[in-house]
């Protein structure tokens, strides 16, 4: 068959299209790949300064689109109710919160000791320095939060961040020079030490978990079975982590799951804190257990 | 520079699109779920494209992974390497569909799109069953409506939307 083909003057073109073919792609392979690892590499280490331009370029747009959409969205919802019951319907929301912020700050103060305790407990609220932030984008999938304040601001890893209202957001997550990411407590990555608060100061407080499940949502978990329940409780930081300062609002809790085969009692929970209604959060700096 | 312009607003286009996912687009949820369009960019382009370079598709693909990547808490880079996964496996189905393209368009289409997307979520959102329901819903209505202005635009003219022809 060669011998023929050399007699003919003829080449076998498929294989040897097949060979060159497979060498090429072969070499274009090694160097897509080392491309590849070059830019993976510059992308992880020039993180910071990369994201921390990109931020410093796009937040003026993000925050005048981050303002737009609070407004659209509110401007939607009037078409279903009116715009003066949702703004009634926030104004009170935020009223009620204040309140449960109040009756929690007083009712641990009482179960304490009276009078006394409660002047500690509201000199130790007003003891907090804040730093107020700007909310510039959401990443809903995961839960995390970007703000405008960054190390040059004074803020570091694992600061609390609050609504105006002492509702619990999350913490920082990581900080960028003059931004920084929260992880809110409704990412799946997020746990929180949380305590019920009882209406009734005389009975010890049932301590749990908050964990978040994505999309916003969180749910109370190690729940001991014996510990009473009720929809409506109110949930707040109980401080023994060490990261969040004790009494911020959490949330409420909507539905209790109880369940003997498992070893502890779990509950959703309505948070308190809507971060889509707000353009400002606040980052406690200067607490530390 | 019909190049340079070409790519410049492309990049353009897929910078607005993530300012906006990132910061717009939060405040209107469907039960905590927001439409995820710089994905659906990345799946029509792909999707409809099908035509373009490797190295239009490698720049469009990189460019969008890398702005998701700005946003996301993972290491920088892993959005990228994963949408370089789904631009191949869409490619690979694209070719093997490409016989009866024509005439099943839109379910394919759909198909793909719900593959890749489930995926996507699955893998790099950690999202569960019950939203991803909510989130695959949301998306592919988004996607189909894409999908039919961006078959609506070509047939009046077939130059007019196209990125790379």
């Amino acid at each position: 068959m060669n011998a023929f083909l050399k007699k003919k003057n003829l080449r076998l073109p498929l294989p040897q299209a097949n060979r060159q073919f497979s060498l090429i792609s072969w070499r274009n392979i090694v160097i897509g790949f080392i491309i590849a690892l070059f830019i993976f590499g510059f992308l992880y280490l020039f993180e910071a300064p990369v994201k921390n331009t990109f931020y410093t370029i796009t937040s003026p747009f993000s925050q005048i689109l981050w303002q737009t959409g609070q407004g659209s969205s509110g401007f939607l919802s009037s078409f279903w109710k009116a715009r003066s019951l949702t703004q009634e319907n926030n104004n009170l929301k935020q009223e009620n919160q204040q309140l449960l912020s109040n009756i929690t700050v007083l009712s641990e103060a009482l179960r304490q000791d009276q009078a006394i305790k409660q002047v500690i407990q509201n000199t130790q609220s007003s003891n907090f320095k804040l730093i107020l932030a700007e909310n510039i984008g959401i990443d809903l999938a995961n839960d995390f939060l970007l703000i405008n304040k960054g190390s040059s601001d004074g803020i570091s890893e694992n600061m609390p961040v609050i609504s105006s209202t002492k509702a619990l957001y999350g913490k920082i997550s990581k900080v960028y020079k003059n931004f920084s990411q929260v992880m809110l407590i409704s990412s799946k990555q997020s746990v929180v030490d949380a305590k019920i608060q009882n209406a009734d100061i005389t009975k010890t407080p049932i301590l749990g978990a908050v964990k978040g499940s994505g999309n916003s949502l969180l749910y109370l978990d190690l729940v001991a079975l014996d510990a009473q329940i009720n929809t409506q409780d109110v949930l707040i930081t109980s401080g023994q982590e060490g990261i969040f300062p004790k009494n911020l609002l959490i949330g409420r809790i909507s539905s209790v799951d109880k369940n003997d085969l498992k070893p502890f009692q779990t509950a959703s929970i309505l948070p308190l804190s809507n971060i889509g209604q707000t353009d400002n959060v606040f980052i406690i700096t200067n607490y530390k257990k | 520079m019909k190049a340079l312009l070409k790519y410049t607003s492309l990049a353009l286009v897929i910078l607005t699109t993530t300012v906006i996912q990132y910061s717009f687009l939060p405040h209107f949820t469907v039960m905590g779920i927001a439409p995820n369009i710089l994905f659906i960019l990345f799946f029509t382009f792909v999707f409809f494209e099908s035509n373009a370079s490797y190295f239009d598709a490698i720049l469009t693909t990189f460019t969008i992974g890398f702005f998701i990547d700005i946003f996301s808490q993972f290491y920088f880079g892993s959005t990228i390497f994963f949408l370089f996964v789904l631009l191949f496996l869409v490619k690979t189905m694209m070719h093997f569909l490409q016989e009866r393209q024509e005439k099943y368009f839109l379910i394919y289409f759909i198909a793909l799109f719900v593959t890749t997307f489930t995926l996507y979520s699955a893998i790099l959102d950690f999202t569960t069953t019950k939203s991803l329901l909510i989130d695959l819903l949301c998306n592919t209505i988004l996607a189909i409506v894409v999908f039919l202005i961006y078959q609506f635009l070509n047939i009046r003219n077939p130059k007019q939307l196209r990125l790379f022809s």
